[in-house]
């Protein structure tokens, strides 16, 4: 089921058309401030974005900062909450259940699916940014302090050490896995509104709103109880990969929150679906 | 195959399906009729396990559903309600893609190609090219429907109107084919709301009203003679008066004869010199035997209260329905042959 | 009802208990008894003064609740005092440590070493800047703020004097921690209590909670989230120059040189409150009062003073003072006080006292000569 879900999503030309839009963003920016050679201040904007005048090599990290607040969740959202819904309207759930394909199955498919299908638009924003940073920014290592030019520095951290490429390198692989598992959350939600609905629109959107909600009680003060609880809480502590140290607690904070996200919705999805009358 | 006793299905209050009690013999092409919105559909699902009933029990091929749904599923071919397919796939992606889902039977990956071609050619797809589906028809995805369903050379075939959107050369093919592979040894379950469709095809029905399965039988049984013979006659007038009493109706140059023989009613009007443009033992017709025990589309609101109408609703329809003969008569016997059979639906 | 209803009610029970522990998990780890230590409060009280060279590193959260309004030319004490100040701070003696505080998409770093000297980088202007020459008094900054630094303050501050009581213990940061609580004897302290909780063995302070006299609930919480009692490696502590990274040198302190020289010397006392710190070599600075009760007093610039006195104006209270004029702001904790007299520099006055005490101090402020 796994294998034909898979197959599901890569023959179908939605995914693509998103992950191009989603790749297409951060090209765009990227265009702007390398024409205008006017990158926000560092820590104003999207994280990292000022580091890339200098030196590309950042760009990847600073893309994934532009996509992440709002198209990344959206993107997201569309898919898990077409995930389940999406085969209620088309009719083909219940030729898919009637296979048998056993439902429980079938959610698991359609979150590997999910999980997947959030790794590769990552992954592919990552990629071209990086060739976008390397063809508008250039790759020539920044001076070093007093002693000069040093080959082997391309980049600096935020505590205003240097970086190596293979540091950037696992720092940026880093920041990708976390992206895409805060991603994780919100699919999970998606997908339990996918179960409830025969309309992906309305999962979709139910999703986002509990985002937007999300992102409201983080920036509230007197919301500061539940923050930790909530699933945006994290999703910019990716830039603590970007730390020297890196700093760990908020990251596996990150992990953690969105892990329980998963589980309970994922079960709630479950139980929902599992005994579910397909009217559809 | 099938059989469901006391399956109920509520939905709030609204009650879809009453104590239904169906049999499905091995071998039957068993015919389910019933007006729109009479409760086929959820009936349907609930054989697949895509409902859940309210109360009652259901065994499709001898195994409790939906408990051993999964142990049923793969010997079932299905067509619910509308075909549906992948719309951005070809007709052979969409096989191939619904042969990949679910559990299967080892090995069968391998001959996935030559069953696809094989449903494929069997619904008269054979020569379909790899447009996607979103360009075909409604009759060629009606087809595709039916070929997804055979894919699995099925047990039992469960085919919801399955000749919805065919013109009637696609109507006749799939009759073929639906007899074909029964006498290959499919059963076939069909439900539809076309008398004609069923009357042609099925060796036994089941009628669905309002949620209440109102009559089952074999077809062969309620399609039985009712001891009249009907004549046409140039000289009416005077077969009338030969025949006498026995008329029991008379239209124009029409008669309805009770307790005869055909032949012996020709012999009779030839030897007194009339004659006789055409002559056949009566024979109940289905449709007035459906609308006999049905109550109306439940489609249709006359703003009449349905509850106080549904009592006298039999035999409304049975009046106004009986095309020549005395339908009261008609009307009775069903009632009788329902009891006779003792499977039909209790609460009449 | 339906043939599955007790299947999905099976199913959502599990689903719903599974949610409650994973919901609860946090609350079921914070109601597990924490072990009574086996230490007394005034043992503890002195394992915290001597705390000082307990290594530590750790993750620390500081909110402070003083509703101070915003102030010019005072940098970032004010965004300090109202609000959350996250850091990391890395701690192996007085002398060498580490302290980031860390915002959403930066930082800016302190580094203490006893090799290398003071550094403060700073991401937002990716300037590292080298701090040559000591300096003799300063702003607050965020690295005060760190609980054992904070802990230490205080308590030294209060002196023996000050009733000490215990508190129940506390896991905080994963580390159990015996808590004591420090209420002053002050009248004139705007300070009704002081709660600390420190890891009795080594008096490491991990949390330290401030009530305003008017509060139920602390103006001031710090507390780490997570703390490890380990040494941090020495190439954390040291400050390192990165590529494309801009230097400077600042040799006199800012502060200093703004407040240096602008008011007559101060006297020993103001009226009965006497002063408790001098400042070598600035004798117009002082801090006066007593305990918990403490305030300081800052001769301004004319322009900075007038300045901060339009400012304050707009949110504090207006006070005849002799022959001059003052602006006082009440905040749960702090009393600022600016004092304007015909004939002397307009003095800051801020500190932990009570509007009145600081009202009656300022009469005794000196004129210029």
């Amino acid at each position: 089921m796994i294998r034909v879900e898979l197959a599901k999503l890569v023959r179908r030309p939605r995914s693509w058309v998103i992950i191009a839009l989603l790749c297409l963003l951060p090209i765009v920016v990227a265009v702007f401030v390398a024409v205008t050679h006017v990158a926000p201040p560092p820590g104003q904007g999207p994280a990292l974005l000022s580091a890339v005048l200098s030196n590309g090599s950042l760009f990847p990290a600073a893309a994934l900062a532009v996509v992440l607040p709002i198209f990344l969740p959206v993107a997201v959202a569309v898919v898990a909450g077409d995930a389940v819904a999406g085969e209620a309207s088309s009719g083909m759930l219940r030729y898919l259940l009637a296979r048998p394909v056993g439902r429980t199955r079938l959610l698991v498919a359609k979150l590997i699916t999910l999980v997947t299908f959030v790794l590769i638009a990552v992954l592919a924003v990552a990629g071209t940014s990086y060739i976008t940073g390397r063809l508008l920014f250039g790759d020539k290592p920044v001076a070093v302090g007093t002693t000069g030019i040093s080959t082997n520095v391309i980049a600096t951290s935020l505590s205003g050490t240097s970086l190596t490429p293979a540091d950037v390198l696992v720092r940026t692989a880093g920041a990708v896995t976390f992206i895409a598992v805060s991603m994780l959350g919100v699919g999970a939600i998606a997908l339990f509104l996918s179960t409830l609905t025969s309309s992906s629109l309305a999962a979709a959107l139910g999703a986002l709103a509990a985002l937007i909600t999300s992102g409201v009680l983080v920036a509230l003060n007197s919301a500061a109880a539940v923050s930790p609880y909530l699933p945006t809480r994290y999703w910019l502590a990716w830039v603590d990969f970007f730390r020297q140290p890196i700093l760990w607690r908020q990251l596996d904070q990150g992990y953690a929150i969105q892990g329980v996200y998963v589980l309970v919705f994922l079960g709630a999805a479950w139980a929902n679906f599992a005994t579910k009358d397909i009217t559809s | 195959m099938i059989v469901t006793s006391g399956l109920t299905k509520r939905y709030g209050t609204l009650l879809v399906v009453d104590d239904v009690n169906l049999d499905v013999r091995e071998g039957d092409r068993y015919g389910f009729l019933g007006p729109n919105g009479s409760g086929k559909t959820t009936l349907v699902r609930m054989l697949l396990g895509l409902v859940y009933a309210t109360s009652g029990t259901i065994e499709v091929l001898g195994r409790p559903v939906p408990r051993q749904i999964s142990a049923v599923l793969p010997q079932i071919g299905a067509l619910v309600e509308a075909p549906a397919a992948y719309s951005h796939l070809s007709a052979r992606a969409n096989l191939a893609m619904i042969d990949a889902a679910g559990r299967r039977p080892p090995g069968r990956r391998r001959d996935r190609r030559r069953r696809i071609g094989d449903a494929l050619d069997r619904v008269g797809l054979g020569g379909i090219n790899d447009r996607p589906v979103r360009k075909y028809s409604l009759g060629m995805r009606q087809r595709l429907g039916l070929a997804a369903a055979l894919l699995r050379s099925p047990r039992l075939l469960i085919l919801d109107e399955p000749t919805n959107g065919l013109d009637p050369r696609g109507i006749h093919e799939v009759r073929t084919l639906l007899t074909e592979l029964n006498a290959a040894g499919t059963t076939v379950f069909l439900s539809s709301h076309q008398l004609a469709e069923v009357e042609q095809l099925c060796t036994r029905i089941g009628v669905i009203d309002r949620g209440r399965l109102v009559l089952q039988n074999d077809l062969g049984a309620l399609h039985g003679q009712t001891g009249r013979v009907v004549v046409r006659s140039a000289d009416a007038d005077q077969a009338a008066a030969v025949l006498g009493r026995r008329v029991a109706e008379r239209e124009g140059n029409r008669l309805v004869v009770t307790d005869a023989d055909p032949a012996e009613v020709n012999a009779q009007l030839t030897a007194a010199g009339l004659r006789v443009t055409e002559i056949w033992p009566e024979r109940r017709s289905l449709e007035e035997l459906v609308l006999s025990v049905t109550t109306g589309s439940s489609d249709r609101f006359d703003g009449a209260d349905r509850a106080a109408r549904r009592p006298a609703a039999a035999q409304t329809a049975a009046s106004t329905a009986g095309e020549p003969a005395g339908t009261g008569s008609d009307a009775g016997s069903s009632g009788d042959v329902t009891a006779d059979s003792g499977e039909s639906a209790a609460g009449r | 009802m339906r043939v599955v209803s007790r299947q999905a009610r099976r199913r959502w029970v599990s689903v719903a208990a599974g949610t409650a522990l994973l919901c609860g998990l946090p609350a079921l780890v914070g109601a597990w008894p924490v072990p009574v230590a086996a230490v007394s409060v005034a043992q503890l009280r002195a394992r915290i003064l001597s705390s000082a060279g307990v290594p530590y590193q750790g993750y620390v959260e500081s909110t402070v609740d003083l509703g101070l309004p915003s102030l010019p030319d005072v940098g970032d004490v004010t965004s300090l005092l109202d609000g959350t100040t996250d850091q990391y701070a890395w701690y192996l003696s007085a002398a060498d440590w580490r302290a980031d505080v860390l915002t959403t998409a930066g930082e800016t770093d302190t580094y203490q070493s006893a090799a290398y000297g003071t550094y403060e980088w700073n991401y937002g202007s990716n300037l590292l800047t080298q701090i040559v020459g000591s300096e003799p008094v300063r702003l607050p900054r965020a690295a005060d703020l760190l609980p054992p630094a904070l802990a230490q303050r205080l308590l030294s501050y209060a002196g023996t004097a000050t009733r000490v009581s215990p508190l129940p213990a506390e896991r905080v940061g994963g580390v159990d921690a015996a808590g004591l609580r420090l209420t002053p004897a002050e009248s004139t302290s705007t300070i009704s209590a002081v709660d600390v909780w420190a890891v009795p063995r080594t008096g490491l302070a991990v949390k330290v909670e401030i009530f305003g006299r008017d509060s139920t609930t602390p103006v001031l919480v710090s507390q780490f989230l997570a703390v490890s009692l380990t040494r941090p490696s020495a190439a954390i502590l040291t400050p390192e120059l990165g590529g494309g990274v801009n230097f400077a040198t600042s040799t006199l302190p800012e502060v200093t040189r703004i407040l240096h020289g602008y008011g007559p010397e101060l006297p020993s006392s103001l009226g009965d409150v006497a002063r408790v710190v001098g400042v070598p070599g600035l004798p117009d600075l002082a801090a006066y009062g007593s305990g918990l009760a403490r305030f300081a007093v800052i001769p301004l610039p004319p322009s900075t003073g007038q300045s901060l006195i339009q400012a304050a104006t707009t949110a504090g209270v207006t006070v005849q003072l002799g022959s001059g004029t003052g602006v006082i702001i009440q905040t749960p904790l702090v009393t600022v006080l600016l004092s304007q007299q015909p004939t002397g520099p307009i003095y800051l006055l801020v500190g932990t006292v009570t509007a009145t005490e600081l009202e009656r101090a300022a009469q005794w402020l000196p004129e210029y000569p």
